[in-house]
């Protein structure tokens, strides 16, 4: 079984799928110890990249998380243009793709926020740790408290670790 | 009392309640874990994900059979 960053990553990368790792699994490859339940990207609205992010997804069967089933719902470029955040749930797991986030806006505006790690063995861009924070704060979920908590002391530990 | 004021007020106490569960934080592990390279942490917590769905398929195949 692999994990959703193994499942997703190679998919994206063979597809050439712009897009930038948020949430749970962006904050486990910045340190953090929390567990995430699915796996979320800020995707590139460029024409190019939606027909290409059709592309990646379409053999998983994406299908809107928590729908009653039997919604003649498809995972294709009209349904893409004309929305802006799915949550989706595929046969490789459950994912978010989001157009905007609050805090960080769209692809292009955070791509500044971003840094490329080597995840799972393929190149992934994901959200820097301060602007992940601000991400977390600007959502005002209170079941974030505690995630952005964790954050904040490891960006504590982080620059405690580099003073040195 | 102001919108802008009221939201400041909002914006502190939020801080407030996220210094509250900072106290709870393992600060020991998290910096066993910056030790890790991103790659690493997240091989490290995708076999703890393998591992967590092996130990649930066991449990519901025992459960099964009894």
């Amino acid at each position: 079984m692999s994990s959703l960053l193994e499942a997703f990553l190679p998919l994206f990368e063979e597809h050439g799928v712009h897009c930038i790792l948020i949430g749970g699994w962006a904050a486990t490859a910045h340190g953090s110890l929390r567990s995430t339940v699915d796996i979320d990207f800020v995707y590139s609205r460029s024409d190019d990249n939606m027909d290409r992010l059709v592309s990646a997804l379409q053999s998983s069967h994406p299908y809107l998380r928590g729908a009653p089933p039997g919604l003649p719902f498809q995972f294709d470029q009209a349904t893409l243009r004309s929305g802006l955040n799915f949550t989706l749930t595929t046969q490789l797991g459950d994912i978010d793709l989001l157009g905007e986030v609050p805090g960080g806006g769209n692809y292009e505006q955070l791509l500044p926020y971003s840094e490329q790690f080597q995840l799972a063995g393929y190149p992934c861009q994901c959200v820097t740790l301060d602007k992940l924070i601000e991400l977390k704060r600007a959502a005002g979920r209170p079941k974030d408290f505690e995630a952005i908590a964790e954050l904040e002391t490891l960006r504590e530990e982080r620059e405690r670790q580099k003073k040195g | 009392m102001s919108g802008e004021q009221e939201r400041a007020q909002e914006i502190s106490s939020i801080d407030l309640i996220i210094e509250l569960y900072k106290k709870d934080v393992d600060r020991t592990l998290l910096r066993q874990n910056l030790k890790l390279t991103p790659s690493q942490r997240v091989e490290k917590f995708s076999e703890f994900l393998r591992q967590q769905a092996a130990m649930r398929g066991t449990l519901q195949k025992s459960a099964k059979e009894s």
